[in-house]
């Protein structure tokens, strides 16, 4: 087993990467114990058992119950291995902690009575499962129990102050096409670097899904939030640590604005998440580089969601508010370079293409589409002026089996789009 | 010392102010395009909420582009009537139509043309009358086209009615367009031809008879076949097309009547080989007794073959029984294309005897030939060789043939001799005699003004060769002063009949919307030439974006120019070819085809293999096969832009005289990036000389091209993109090539077929036009190093040198008008004698203000007319050229302002003295052409 110091200084490793380095230097200030570079301790008290009480001590000053509780688990196996009785903070608040913290520490607890080998590595493969490898930062799993643990206490408390911002990455799926996967992963891991280095300390970060985060974000309401967010936005922005220029988009939801029944431990998480991908979905439609801070732009039930390949910018508007008012969900691309990547990211029921577009054209574009094994079930409507016996001899050979000539009759294209949605829903089924 | 201050104030003024305008451009349409973005969202706000609300103010502020915008909505949706009727009512509310249908009426065709072009949204009940009355008025066709087009969509019967009469006084070429527009007739056409079938008069005859292509009905059936023996040759015509096309079997039965007329013989052969299954060969034999349907007999035969290739073997046995030499003839040459299939199908090749002899009695020797040389099973080798070895003794054409064109391997083992005749056939372009002309000429011009400075000097000087010397470089530099300010000037004004080209173009480009130019009849039909030669590696992309071309009718035809490469295999591989046997249209001699393909894949796609013969050759062959109204001459590695075609066509259509030629505008390709064919982004080279070039090209293509154009005496259009009308191609004999009629060849076979294009047209008194499309782009490699481009330019100029000997007559000559009095003049004075100064006036320009020759308020003068004006012309060409469009960001521009300003110490006195030299180099011998080498494109990593 080894020593108390290196256990302290494992714990501030593993809790570098959820806080920001000044505010983790600020936190272990109040410890009273001097750290060096490396976050190992280097002097503290004559006793390691009083340093180690100590350091918790600090940090449930600085950060409030959580974060003992958080490293609970690993210190208190490490301890028993060792022989060395239980630090003092986790004896006395044994009840209350776990009363406030059941999910996290109830488990550290439990596992706490039994097998100390099993225990041991159970607990590093729990901090396996809820970090994530690309980032370091604790993952959505946590974010789950997390948000499950500490809301509904809140909620019980009196009103809930708290707000959640989920920040995304808008570009991935430009970068991976362009510079291959690793790249996606070096700007998430970059942007991870920048939020760090912009951690409030109110707020804690996670890392969702895909190309998103989260922050949550204590006793804030929603302009501060948006603020915050505007500040990363900047901040990315001036950053030259990407490949390329990357723009940030923020969704954020304000507990608050919830249902308090919904605050319940079962139902915080789907409730928060709900309003968070309506958002994120409106995200998509305002563009790189927004914010939506609320839902008053509601997305409407959308029929569909499809994908408008057209140059020409006026034809491309229009065409996109004849399908919104036909009540599916639009994305538009203004070339044919664009296409499939478009088309892998949104995955659309529909793909509507003009024949004539730059950097590839409406043939091109579905040949393309035919080579990948995901996307070539899509169906393919091609609208253009320039439809002739050629053209249409083309588009049957490449399997479009509807092309309609420019200018188009809103009706029978809104129709068409339907059918070939419904004809798609019942092959499912 | 007042005076040359002023001079370089004032054109450092004006290059500033030349700045000045390319940023106030930017800004201009920065705010255009605000304004129309606000207008884009009324619009369609009016369209989907009904809310009329912002749209009437717009309206009123800014009428055209509304209705511009309107225009291109209803070109992309097709409204219902409730949803456009607020959208119209505010136009309406507005008082515009008011003001168009009085612009109907206005002297000017440019503004007549203006409003029938606008007021194709507003077309009603209220405009209908107005509209009619123009049309049955106009004098010119392209208006009477879009007033056309503008009642037609009305679907009243007056608007048939007003279209039959301005059919009644028409062109035929109005006629044909008209013919397609009423393919797409409304429905109203049926009751309204029914209530005018009795009428008698031509016009409403050639209405129903046109319409009736896309309205099958059983009396319009009986008003066809009542028209097939018309008088009128017009209707006689129409009604025959109408018939081939949807009712051959009334025509089929002509087909044995004596008595019918040649028109209606022709068509009736065409369509009884094209309704019979299986084919009567007997009855088909009569034909090729008579010579005036023979051919057409023929060629309807040998489609009905490529048709049923299973009918081949019937021909073929059919053929054995006839005795008639010459019904025998015409099954063969029906055959010929087939022969390879016959041959290897059965186990019996000797039937196929008769056919591989009559060919080569007919002359069809490069089928043939292709055949022998083509590696076969050696006993059918042996067998065709034991069938023509009669012939090469006996035909001496079939000899002279197989000495050119066969392996050397069966050469020999026919004993013939190999042909004295180089493939390549580059003739000696200029004698012995045009030689001595030019170097007379130069000899005249170089010695003139140093002999009269002589004369006038000598008295007061004899013996003081220092004075003499001085006084000397001190005339000689004045007279380049006058000799740069005089070019500069000519520069001045043919970039101000630039800008004005440039503001018509740009006008009438925003009046021709899409839905407009993909109406049938209204484009000309174009083919593309591509000639390709040892392209492998890159003919499939750029065939790949050739065949994504916005525009309604083209075909693309590939020529492999006997390519030692495979060509023609990634060719046939990628595209999924099949040998066809099609109709030449063309007589213009060329080297021998070997085939001719269709693919499969795409059936705009023609690629014809031939043996080599040269750029102007191959492009003489694609001459011959295309039947299409122009031909579009590209250079297969150029990459054109999608719509560059549309832009080129709409100078077609926006005037009534005969376009004869159009050219394109080129650019460099360098440092842009390319994928698949198509170029994704425009930037600058990053290569010095490349952005040299870039200047250049802008220059020369504004500022030479353009005003030029606008004079109507352009006389170079660049090889690389040039539209020419395929029959006054043809009456002219085609590119000049070794082996037409001219016996030669040249190296600039671009220009030389623009300049004999003119001199046709003048000498026979025809009319014509040459315009050139300043945004039908088309991006091509430029040289990246001094010695590449030296080439290239070495032979542009040598090119040049060639046509001005050949048509010297030409040179000041009234009667070939503008060009004659000033295009070519203009060639001969600043392009041929002018390097020559050059050469000598920059080095003496700086060597008299060293040596103190020239005083510093004469040297001023000269600065600023030299270098500064030079400059000016640079700034006002970038100025018009991003006048439409953006091409370059503005750090690209700051680029290309600074080499502006860099290429007048250097680069342009460098251009100056390859001209020289090549001059020179030619006097003293010729040169072959030189191909330049390429760099390839850039290629983006994905």
């Amino acid at each position: 087993m080894s020593s108390i110091p290196e256990l302290i200084g494992r714990q501030n490793g593993r809790l570098k990467g959820v806080f920001a380095p000044e505010e983790l230097s600020a936190a272990l200030a109040e410890t009273g114990i001097a750290f060096g570079e490396d976050l190992l301790p280097v002097s503290g008290f004559t006793d390691p058992r009083a340093t180690l009480d100590a350091y918790l001590d600090g940090l449930m000053r600085a950060k409030g119950p959580l974060w003992p509780a958080l490293i609970q688990g690993e210190v208190v196996t490490a301890l028993a291995a060792a022989g060395m009785p239980i630090p003092a903070l986790y004896r006395d608040t044994d009840e209350e902690l776990s009363r406030a913290l059941d999910g996290q520490v109830a488990l550290g607890l439990r596992l706490r009575r039994e097998n100390l080998e099993l225990q041991q590595s159970m607990i590093e493969a729990l901090d396996e499962q809820i970090k994530d490898p690309v980032t370091g930062f604790y993952n959505e799993e946590f974010f789950k129990e997390y948000l499950e643990a500490g809301v509904p206490q809140r909620s019980a408390a009196g009103k809930v102050e708290d707000t959640v911002l989920f920040i995304r990455l808008d570009d991935i799926q430009r970068l991976n096409q362009r510079f291959g996967a690793e790249a996606g992963d070096g700007a998430l891991k970059g942007l991870g670097h920048i939020l760090l280095n912009n951690k409030r300390e109110n707020g804690v970060f996670f890392r969702m899904g895909g190309p998103l985060f989260s922050c949550y974000m204590s006793g804030c309401g929603k302009d501060a939030a948006y603020e915050y967010a505007k500040h990363l936005q900047q901040r990315v922005a001036e950053s030259n640590e990407f490949i390329q220029n990357i723009n940030i988009s923020a969704a954020i939801v304000d507990l608050a604005e919830m249902d308090p029944a919904h605050l319940a431990r079962d139902l915080v998480y789907a409730g928060v998440m709900k309003v968070a991908k309506e958002r994120i979905a409106i995200l998509n439609k305002l563009g790189p580089g927004s914010i939506c801070r609320d839902s008053e732009i509601s997305l409407r039930r959308s029929s569909g969601t499809v994908l408008l390949i057209e140059e020409n910018a006026f034809e491309a508007e229009l065409m996109r508010r004849l399908l919104e008012r036909g009540g599916f969900e639009a994305h538009g691309v203004a070339n044919g370079g664009q296409a499939v990547p478009a088309a892998d990211l949104h995955r659309p029921d529909v793909i509507v293409s003009e024949m004539y577009v730059s950097q590839m054209d409406g043939f091109q574009i579905r040949q393309r589409l035919l080579e990948s094994q995901d996307l070539k079930h899509i169906p393919f409507v091609l609208v253009s002026r320039g439809k002739d016996p050629v053209a249409v001899d083309k588009a049957f050979a490449l399997g479009i089996r509807h092309f309609f000539k420019k200018p188009v009759m809103p009706a029978e294209l809104l129709g068409t789009i339907a059918a070939l949605i419904k004809d798609a829903a019942s092959e499912r089924r | 010392m007042a005076i040359p201050i002023l001079i370089l104030l004032f054109f450092i003024a004006a290059n500033i102010a030349a700045l000045a305008a390319l940023l106030y451009n930017k800004r201009r349409s920065r705010t255009d395009y605000r304004r129309s973005l606000a207008i884009r969202r009324a619009l369609s706000d009016a369209v989907f909420l009904g809310k009329t609300v912002d749209l009437g103010p717009l309206i009123k502020r800014h009428p055209r582009i509304s209705l511009r915008l309107w225009r291109d909505l209803g070109g992309a949706l097709a409204l219902s009537p409730e949803e456009a009727e607020p959208v119209r009512e505010a136009f309406f509310q507005a008082g515009l139509q008011k003001r168009l249908l009085g612009a109907l009426r206005s002297p000017f065709p440019g503004s007549r043309y203006t409003a029938a072009r606008s007021l194709k949204p507003l077309v009603s009940q209220d405009t209908l009358p107005n509209l009619c009355a123009a049309l049955v008025g106009e004098k010119y066709e392209y208006i009477k086209l879009a007033l056309t087009l503008d009642v037609l969509s009305s679907g009243q019967d007056e608007a048939f009615d007003a279209v039959a009469a301005a059919l009644s006084s028409s062109s035929i070429s109005f006629f044909r367009s008209v013919q397609g527009m009423l393919s797409l007739a409304p429905a109203a056409f049926v009751p309204w031809a029914e209530r005018r079938s009795g009428m008698e008069d031509p016009g409403t005859k050639l209405v129903i008879l046109s319409g009736a292509r896309s309205y099958p009905e059983p009396w319009l059936k009986d008003y066809v076949a009542a028209h097939l023996a018309h008088d009128d040759p017009r209707v006689q015509s129409c009604a025959i097309a109408t018939a081939e096309e949807l009712y051959p079997e009334i025509l089929a039965d002509l087909a044995f009547a004596p008595d019918a007329d040649i028109v209606s013989r022709r068509a009736s052969v065409r369509s009884f080989v094209k309704i019979s299954f299986p084919l009567n060969l007997h009855s088909l034999a009569v034909f090729f007794e008579d010579p005036l349907v023979k051919d057409v007999a023929v060629a309807s035969l040998a489609e009905y073959i490529s048709r049923y290739p299973e009918e081949a073997e019937r021909v073929l046995e059919f053929l054995h029984c006839l005795d008639d030499p010459v019904e025998r003839s015409a099954f063969s040459q029906a055959l010929a294309g087939r022969l390879p299939f016959l041959l290897i199908s059965s186990a019996d090749p000797e039937r196929c005897r008769p056919v591989a002899e009559d060919c080569i009695e007919l002359g069809l020797n490069a089928g043939l030939i292709a055949l022998l040389n083509t590696r076969w099973d050696p006993s059918i080798q042996k067998l065709l060789l034991d069938w023509v070895r009669p012939f090469t003794v006996s035909n001496p054409h079939f000899r002279s043939d197989c000495a050119r064109f066969l392996n050397e391997e069966l050469r020999t083992e026919l004993e013939i001799a190999p042909s004295e005749v180089p493939k390549s056939s580059r003739k000696i372009p200029l004698t012995k005699l045009d030689r001595a002309a030019l170097t007379g000429l130069l000899a005249a011009v170089l010695i003139l003004p140093a002999a009269l400075i002589s004369a006038e000097l000598s008295t007061a000087t004899i013996g003081k060769i220092g004075i003499l010397v001085r006084e000397y470089v001190k005339l000689f530099t004045f007279g380049f002063g006058f000799y740069a300010a005089a070019l500069n000037c000519l520069y001045l004004v043919l970039i101000l009949l630039a800008g004005r080209n440039l503001r018509g173009q740009g006008r009438y480009w925003s009046l021709l919307d899409k839905e407009y130019l993909f109406a049938p009849g209204v484009l000309p039909s174009i083919s593309i030439l591509a000639p390709a030669y040892n392209e492998e590696k890159t003919v499939v992309q750029s065939v790949h974006s050739l065949l994504t071309l916005e525009y309604p009718d083209y075909q693309v035809i590939v020529i492999n120019d006997g390519s030692k490469d495979d060509t023609i295999g990634v060719l046939v591989r990628e595209f999924d070819l099949e040998r066809i046997d099609p109709p030449l249209h063309g007589t213009i001699p060329t080297a021998p085809i070997r085939g001719v393909y269709r693919s499969r894949y795409n059936r705009r796609l023609l690629v014809i293999d031939k043996e080599n013969g040269g750029k102007a050759d191959a492009l003489n062959t694609g001459i011959n096969l295309s039947d299409r109204e122009y031909i579009c001459s590209i250079d297969s590695d150029s990459l054109i832009e999608p719509d560059a075609l549309l832009r080129m066509a709409a100078q077609v259509i926006t005037t009534d005289a005969e376009i004869i030629a159009v050219g394109g505008n080129i650019l460099p390709v360098n440092g842009c990036t390319v994928e698949r064919g198509m170029l994704q982004q425009i930037s600058l080279s990053g290569n010095r000389i490349a952005r040299f070039q870039t200047i250049e090209y802008l220059r020369s293509f504004i500022a030479g091209r353009l005003g030029w154009a606008q004079l109507n005496g352009l006389l170079i259009i660049s090889g690389a993109f040039g539209l020419f009308r395929r029959s006054r191609v043809m009456e002219i004999g085609g590119y000049m090539t070794g082996r037409g009629e001219f016996q030669r060849d040249t190296v600039g076979e671009d220009m030389e077929l623009v300049v004999r294009l003119v001199r046709r047209m003048r000498d026979t008194g025809r009319k014509y036009g040459i315009r050139y499309a300043a945004t039908a782009n088309c991006w091509t490699e430029v040289p990246e190093d001094i010695r590449s481009l030296y080439k290239q330019r070495d032979r542009w100029h040598r090119g040049l040198v060639e046509i001005i000997t050949w048509h010297r007559r030409m040179i000041g000559n009234p009667r070939y008008g503008i060009a004659g009095l000033i295009s070519l003049p203009y060639f001969v004075i600043f392009e041929l004698i002018g390097p020559f100064y050059e050469f000598a006036g920059y080095p003496l320009m700086v060597l008299g203000f060293v040596t103190g020759a020239l005083h510093p308020q004469v040297f001023i003068i000269m600065f600023s007319a030299v270098l500064l004006f030079g400059l000016l012309i640079s700034m006002i060409s970038l100025v018009l050229s991003e006048r439409d469009i953006v091409y370059f960001k503005p750090r690209e521009l700051r680029i290309l302002i600074m080499h502006s300003v860099m290429e007048n110490f250097g680069f342009r006195q460098l251009m100056g003295w390859v001209r020289v030299f090549a001059f020179v180099g030619m006097l003293v011998k010729n040169k072959g052409w030189q191909k330049l080498e390429r760099k390839g494109f850039t290629v983006r990593a994905a």
